[in-house]
């Protein structure tokens, strides 16, 4: 498949699409990404651009793909950083448009979730995240944050604890 | 909680081997480690609502995406190329063997082989029997006073006392009259050896058709039989 988006196959690519787009994009939005759709599509817009001279398998094709897009969004989130605050409220009457309830439950794991990786730096958060959503290795990570692989192992356990220690807070928090 | 819940939590982590790691971040709790339930739990949420939503392809990516690529993929045009290559030689191969054969229409035969000449090789012209090569003795030297003309009768010169007619101009062959095969002089005929190096004497036309003497020669009169230049009558 990845041959054929390479050879210029509209089809080819958009299977490469929505095989990688739900991870990038939610790589993208647990990084405090707000425009998610339109930069997840500017991201595979280069990504479609380089793809001619890209050569490697799979996994390092979802490597590149995700190195492409944590650098838009370290970009992204340096712009949102210097404008003023969009409210999370606005947003959610913006994303309310189906069913209502299953959309509040959504919004309150989103609004925990974003909490949760609140409590983590940019790095920590940004490993945790090459690892379980764009599902990356070490070594790919580590390429990926141009780090080395100890480093990135270290963040990994700091950012594993920072959310141990997070959750054990809130489970108190809730019983208190 | 202070800072040194997490220095727990991170002591806790460090016991942990890469496996375990591993199978904490794919959402399932490694063995004799309970206590990280809550973390393969996140995981698994974590997983879960960040795909949810797939973005949608939009109207620039999608009009990216139906632009044909301008410019061939580098492996694409290698193989193409050596194909284009392979092609040219196949053909040039093809040629050869049929112009070695002397297989080609005339003009295509005839450009092949002056072309050939030029680099010095040898390919057969359009109509050369390569297998039944002429002679080349003998041509226009009798000077029995007879001319050979076209239709196999001779006709005597008594100024000049050559014999065969038209001088010899080196022309290309002339194809044999009534569509006889090309005499050989050489070649036997109703029974009489081969003489090639000393034709008859009295030949019809003498010559051979190459050189364009004794035009007229090797006119089948006759199935089997063949009248003018190789033929051992005798002229009177």
């Amino acid at each position: 498949m990845l041959e054929r988006a390479r050879a210029g196959s509209e089809v080819a690519f958009e299977v490469v699409f929505r095989e990688l787009a739900p991870a990038v994009g939610g790589y993208l939005r647990l990084n405090g990404v707000s425009e998610v759709d339109e930069l997840t599509n500017e991201v595979f817009a280069q990504v479609h651009r380089g793809l001619r001279r890209f050569t490697g398998d799979w996994g390092s094709f979802r490597s590149w793909v995700f190195t492409i897009a944590h650098h838009r969004m370290v970009d992204e989130v340096r712009r949102i950083r210097r404008r003023p605050p969009v409210t999370s409220a606005a947003v959610s009457d913006e994303a309310a448009t189906g069913d209502v309830e299953s959309e509040a439950l959504d919004a309150l794991a989103d609004e925990r979730l974003h909490r949760l990786l609140s409590t983590l730096s940019d790095d920590q958060r940004q490993v945790l995240l090459l690892r379980i959503v764009a599902d990356l290795p070490l070594e790919e990570t580590a390429a990926t944050l141009a780090k080395s692989v100890g480093a990135v192992k270290s963040l990994q356990h700091r950012a594993l604890a920072a959310l141990r220690r997070s959750l054990e807070q809130e489970g108190a928090g809730h019983r208190s | 909680m202070s800072a040194d819940a997490l220095t727990e939590w991170m002591a806790r982590f460090s016991e942990l081997d890469d496996a375990a790691v591993g199978q904490l971040l794919r959402g399932d709790t490694p063995a004799g480690c309970e206590d990280l339930a809550p973390v393969a739990e996140l995981v698994l949420t974590l997983r879960e609502r960040a795909t949810a939503d797939g973005p949608q392809i939009g109207a620039s990516l999608r009009a990216q995406m139906q632009q044909r690529p301008r410019v061939a993929p580098r492996y694409v045009g290698v193989a193409r190329r050596r194909l284009q290559l392979a092609a040219v030689a196949a053909a040039l191969v093809l040629i050869g063997v049929a112009a070695s054969h002397n297989a080609l229409p005339a003009a295509a035969q005839r450009i092949v082989s002056n072309a050939a000449d030029l680099a010095g090789i040898d390919v057969p012209r359009p109509g050369e029997d390569r297998d039944h090569p002429p002679s080349t003795s003998s041509a226009g030297t009798d000077t029995s006073g007879s001319t050979g003309t076209t239709d196999g009768t001779e006709t005597s010169d008594p100024t000049t006392g050559t014999k065969g007619g038209a001088p010899s101009t080196g022309g290309p062959p002339e194809q044999t009259p009534g569509g006889a095969i090309p005499a050989d002089p050489g070649a036997p005929h109703d029974g009489e050896p081969a003489t090639p190096a000393t034709p008859p004497p009295h030949s019809n036309g003498g010559g051979n058709g190459n050189n364009g003497t004794g035009s007229g020669n090797g006119r089948a009169t006759a199935p089997g039989q063949i009248e003018g230049q190789g033929a051992t009558h005798s002229q009177g």
